[in-house]
């Protein structure tokens, strides 16, 4: 059986764990920190995806409870938590609408003062690009740094917001995130009880990234890969042109590893999946192709390690054997902001496509 | 609307002039076209000069600062961090300098001490341990947008009338005198009038416009310097090169960051401006050399601001020292520039002075003797943002100790109820007039953080359109990010995701 | 010294136990107390509430700048407890210390001094409220061939003490200790903390008992289901490999294991919490309880003794590791 070693435990890198050990490797996925994937807005644009990957996305997300909505091409929209439109093709249910079936009024609901949804600023956004809307409080007393999903899954709290809601103006009403992946389905469940169409605000930094982060999670952890968190890979070794093992640290300890093929997914800048040295991008191992394309933060984005078809090249420039990339990793050639995560996933297909290749 | 006294700028000289002459019982109503420091008071250094770099140079204004420092720190204490300054040589600098910096400092009174190497690495480790001689002089940090505050609030206090977001937009001229000023405010969107008895021109690099107003010519070079921000406060004192003046030759603990300054090059207008990238480089490369941690230190941002100098040249060779000047074209007009922000009060008092003279008015000068914003400092305990009002506010920071917790900017620990405070007056139009009252989106974050805070409050308080405020707020930001690096950086790419990635603000820019 | 590296990404904040806890308000925060504090000439003002805190990683484990948050909050309550009066709680304990040498009073008589070159060093909570965790760790190892001395002479490791910022205190414990140690080979421990601090602060060799156990075989002397408690200072602070060594062994001596997603978050008992703020520490030790009441299990297998005493206040039953393996020849 080959062995297959995957840095970064983010969309990409999960997901590639996933389909490769479904593939018959032996996967071990490393990775530390929290990923971008559990900080994005838990929606994916999925134009250009490859039907067959969306399909074995769809499955992990079908197999958590929480079935993903949309399509490839179906132009789906949402609100964020700042109010602004929000356009993506694929979400979690309650969270968009299929254009040109939206909502014509919508009730601003927050929890108290809990920051997650301020109703004021939201209704005047949202007044602002034509939508009917009102800001509404449910009182409630919870601390602004705590977590709602812990909150609600108190009944106490849960009666007090079917009330709110019950008497919210307005036939839809826009809500913070409050379940975690297992108590998803309570939104469904709210709806019912309190008599009016609920939209979830499209959140970064929170909840709905953290749920999409867990499917994956889940559905590696199913597929039997091996998952060592809070690990970095500090060193990849090399025989010739071949990389044959990789230096594990976790702690105060560091193990070797052998390996039939490296899949990096170890993400950009920002979660130290590329070095930043002033504003020059490297690779912290020190053996890949960088392609960098200017030097303001949205020209950072596009930079990322040189590739074919998710196949790493080395300094030289020639395609490595068994070096892999996928995701913000990568250097793209168009990048619109908000296609991070469609991105991540597409490639991350994409370079277990080309890790099949002899 | 009549008034003896028509001011027209809101940096410090403007400010500074209300102050004084409203302490003096003259009427005066102050007009500033942004906020107040919009010019060079709110793109300086914030040092609260001892004198000692003028010392050779410019014994003049070393000698007017020796003095007006001393006042400052007697007037305005809560403005100022009494860091105290030195002066370090390193191997490279002019050995030379060093004696006749002494020699100049006695002579025009500026105080210094010795100090060994030895001494010097203790009280300040981050120095290079190469450093070979060390003078310690009376320099402070200085925070200006408090300093204009406070004598905005005190210049109101006594009867004072001062508008900010009012822009003059013409004068009428009758027999040589300055009859009526049209200005149109920001607010209302109104054309006002107003007939003053005396108009004080303290528009900075906007004299000459004013000026012009009236029919009156002045020649000004105006002259950017560039400054590079520092997360952390890498000094305890204000550090300064003992070597001829020159670039890059100084560092400034300011509140959470140090400030390494400056660099001086002729700017064609004050919109023209802008840091260039080999401002940054070499004020990167003269922070290593005064303090080598710099070099893995996070820059934050980067800022330039305007120094209007008289005369048609200008340049670091031009004199810091101010000027009044008055036409026969317009007799009751008195502009008044160059000098510093160290010397501001000297130079109100003057202008003051000759406006007494013109009104015949036989009021003194009391603003040596009025401690500004008079009022026991903030309790020590309580959280981060409590301890920090008074060296924000004064003694109007009684009136806004909040909880602990209800902290709305992280990076400066600015409370809620600071931000309500200042959402109760008519000041405050934007977020980033806010910034400037209480620091919040001052931090290494630049607003990621506190600015969608910031802005439901003020939505919840004004009803304000909330998109255009928070693109104005991340543009201003973004202003000084543009030579943004290593760390920064990072930050700038987090900021990119969520303002645009994901609330799609800002559209597509640069 | 990597604080500069943060992007507010508020990671730590939502990974934090002690803010997700009704009872952890006042904490100001990892990233307050760590990254944005210590910036400030009035870092101080942030007084005790600073030290609402279990250091148990977990912000550190979130950062995906790698900042080293936990040891960044270590150096400010260094500064406080300079400045700052103690906390009742911890004035306690540093009296405790003073008196007997241990954080905790303790009527323990099994002590051993027979010259071995191994020492076991159960530590104060174990010595002082878990005699029973103490005896089993010590029979196991006596099984595992590692016949071992237990010293009277061995006191605090010194750890709660530098928590709460008493260097002195934990300095003259240290020399005390070293000499002591100066007879052995190696030293033993059962408390992750012991183990932190003989390795990084100590600067000598020691393991913990888990570290031990791979490489024999056990058989299980328990029934039922169980979960595990993976100690943060052990996981986190230490060595993340001992979470699944742990459980490695635990599944092939026959226990019934469920392995619980939560099974790494924090108990609530570390980082003078316990003795500082005992409300918040209880009821972080609740939550934790609740979860392992949903999943059914009969009860918890922990490597820490704060885990053991903190989880089984609120009734659950919890076993240290040595306590539920015998070795099979």
């Amino acid at each position: 059986m080959r062995t297959a070693l995957v840095v970064g435990l983010g969309a990409a890198g999960t997901f590639a764990s996933i389909c490769l050990a479904k593939k018959g490797w032996k996967v071990l996925a490393v990775g530390k920190g929290t990923s971008s994937c559990a900080m994005s807005t838990g929606c994916l644009d999925g134009s250009g995806m490859d039907p067959e990957c969306l399909r074995e996305l769809s499955r992990l997300f079908q197999a958590s409870g929480m079935p993903l909505v949309g399509g490839i091409d179906e132009k789906r929209t949402g609100i964020t938590n700042l109010g602004t439109r929000y356009d993506c093709t694929l979400s979690a249910p309650g969270s968009t609408w299929v254009q040109g079936h939206g909502p014509r009024s919508i009730t601003v609901l927050g929890m108290g003062k809990h920051p997650s949804l301020r109703p004021n600023l939201v209704a005047s956004v949202l007044r602002s690009w034509g939508m009917d809307a009102r800001p509404q409080i449910v009182p409630m007393d919870i601390p602004g740094e705590s977590s709602l999903t812990a909150a609600f899954r108190d009944q106490g709290h849960l009666d007090r917001l079917v009330n709110g809601i019950r008497e919210a103006w307005g036939e839809t009403v826009l809500l913070p995130p409050l379940f975690s992946l297992k108590d998803h389905g309570r939104l469904d469940e709210l709806e019912r009880r309190g008599g009016r169409r609920l939209l979830e605000a499209i959140t970064p930094l929170g909840t709905p990234g953290e749920r999409f982060h867990q499917v994956l999670e889940d559905g590696a952890r199913e597929a039997g890969v091996e998952i060592w968190t809070g690990r970095r890979v500090t060193a990849l070794r090399t025989e010739g042109d071949l990389i044959t093992g990789a230096d594990v640290q976790g702690g105060l300890e560091t193990r070797t590893v052998g390996l039939d093929a490296v899949l990096l997914a170890t993400g950009g800048p920002l979660t130290d999946g590329l070095l930043l040295h002033q504003t020059g991008l490297d690779d912290p191992f020190g053996l890949f192709l960088v392609k960098e394309l200017g030097q303001g933060p949205h020209d950072l984005m596009l930079s990322g390690y040189a590739h074919r078809g998710g196949r790493l090249l080395s300094r030289s420039g020639t395609p490595m054997a068994n070096a892999f990339a996928a995701g913000d990793c990568l250097a793209y050639s168009l990048r619109s902001p908000g296609k991070g995560l469609g991105d991540a996933i597409s490639s991350a297909w994409g370079a277990v496509r080309t890790m099949e290749v002899p | 609307m009549r008034t003896e006294v028509l001011v027209i700028g809101g940096g410090a000289t403007g400010a500074g002039v209300a102050r004084d002459l409203s302490l003096r019982g003259i009427g005066c109503l102050l007009l500033e076209m942004g906020d107040y420091c919009h010019g060079a008071s709110g793109g300086n250094h914030g040092l609260l000069h001892s004198g000692g770099r003028y010392a050779v140079k410019d014994p003049g204004s070393a000698i007017e600062c020796a003095s007006e420092n001393a006042i400052l720190r007697r007037i305005a204490s809560f403005c100022i961090e009494d860091t105290g300054g030195l002066f370090v040589s390193l191997p490279c600098d002019d050995r030379e300098f060093g004696q006749r910096f002494r020699d100049a400092c006695r002579e025009t009174g500026v105080r210094t001490d010795e100090l060994t190497i030895k001494e010097a690495l203790l009280l300040e480790p981050g120095l290079d341990p190469r450093t070979r001689e060390c003078v310690a002089v009376q320099d402070g940090s200085i925070d200006p947008f408090v300093l204009v505050q406070a004598n905005v609030d005190q210049a109101r206090t006594n009867g004072g009338v001062v508008h900010n977001h009012c822009r003059v937009t013409g004068m009428t001229v009758q027999d040589r005198l300055v009859t009526q000023v049209e200005y149109l405010d920001r607010r209302d969107g109104q054309k006002h009038l107003v007939r003053p008895e005396v108009v004080v021109n303290a528009a900075g690099s906007w004299t000459p416009d004013m000026a012009a107003m009236a029919g009156v010519r002045i020649d000004m070079a105006l002259d950017q310097g560039s400054m590079l921000v520092f997360d952390g406060r890498l000094c305890h004192h204000v550090l300064n090169r003992l070597r001829p003046p020159s670039n890059g030759d100084i560092a400034v603990p300011n509140h959470t960051s140090t400030i390494m300054g400056t660099t001086s090059r002729p700017a064609a207008s004050y919109e023209d401006a802008r840091v260039m990238r080999s401002d940054v480089e070499l004020l990167m490369r003269e922070a290593n050399s005064l303090l080598p941690s710099s070099s893995v230190t996070r820059t934050i941002r980067t800022y330039c601001g305007v120094r209007p100098l008289l005369g048609a040249s200008g340049g670091r060779d031009a004199s810091r020292s101010f000027n009044i000047l008055n036409d026969e074209a317009a007799e009751n007009l008195l502009s008044v520039a160059g000098g510093k922000l160290t010397t501001y009060r000297l130079m109100a008092e003057k202008v003051a002075d000759r406006v007494c003279l013109m009104l015949g008015h036989k009021g003194h000068c009391r603003t040596h003797l009025e401690e500004l914003s008079p009022g026991p400092p903030s309790p020590l305990s309580g959280g981060i943002g409590n301890a920090r009002l008074h060296r924000k506010h004064g003694a109007v920071s009684t009136e806004m100790g909040g909880q602990p917790s209800s902290v709305v900017c992280s990076c400066e620990q600015v409370l809620r109820s600071e931000v309500e405070h200042h959402l109760e007056g008519q000041d405050v139009l934007s977020i980033d007039d806010m910034m400037r009252r209480t620091r919040i989106g001052m931090g290494y974050c630049q607003g990621l953080d506190c600015s969608l805070t910031v802005l439901d409050m003020f939505v919840e308080r004004r009803g304000v359109e909330a998109v255009p405020l928070l693109e104005e707020f991340l543009e201003e930001r973004e202003r000084g990010q543009r030579h943004a690096s290593g760390e920064q950086l990072r930050q700038e790419l987090m900021r990119w995701s969520l303002m645009q990635g994901v609330y799609g603000l800002g559209g597509r820019r640069r | 010294m990597n604080e500069g590296r943060c992007i507010k990404c508020g990671s730590c904040m939502r990974a934090c136990p002690v803010l997700n806890d009704p009872q952890g308000k006042a904490f100001p925060g990892p990233r307050t107390v760590g990254i944005d504090a210590p910036r400030f000439p009035e870092a101080l003002s942030i007084g005790n509430d600073a030290l609402m805190c279990t250091m148990c990683h977990a912000c550190e484990w979130a950062c995906p700048s790698s900042i080293t948050i936990t040891r960044s909050m270590s150096m400010l309550r260094e500064r406080l407890a300079d400045a700052v009066p103690s906390l009742p709680g911890h004035q306690r304990m540093r009296e405790n210390v003073r008196a007997c040498g241990r954080t905790v009073a303790s009527d323990f008589t099994d002590w051993r001094e027979n010259g071995e070159r191994t020492l076991y060093f159960p530590g104060c909570i174990g010595l002082g409220r878990l005699p029973e965790l103490v005896r089993s760790a010590s029979q196991l190892l006596s099984s595992m061939g590692m016949p071992h001395d237990i010293s009277p002479r061995a006191k605090c490791c010194g750890s709660p003490l530098l928590k709460v910022g008493a260097k002195q205190e934990a300095s003259s414990l240290q020399q005390n200790n070293l000499e002591v140690f100066s007879a052995y080979d190696s030293i033993i421990t059962s408390c992750p903390g012991c183990t932190y601090q003989l390795r990084e602060v100590y600067g000598i060799e020691s393991k913990h008992l888990v570290e031990l156990l791979p490489g024999k075989k056990y058989r299980s002397t328990v029934e039922g289901r169980w979960a595990l408690q993976v100690p943060c200072h052990l996981k986190r602070g230490l060595d993340p490999w001992a979470a699944e060594d742990m459980a490695a062994v635990l599944v092939q001596a026959g226990v019934d294991l469920v392995r619980l997603p939560e099974e790494d978050l924090c108990c609530g008992g570390g980082g003078g919490l316990l003795s500082g703020f005992p409300d918040t520490s209880a009821s972080m030790a609740r939550s934790k309880v609740r979860i392992y009441r949903e999943a059914g299990v009969r009860g918890v297998i922990t490597a820490c003794p704060f885990c053991a005493l903190n989880l089984g206040r609120e009734g659950l039953l919890v076993l240290d590791i040595s306590q539920v393996l015998t070795v099979v020849d």
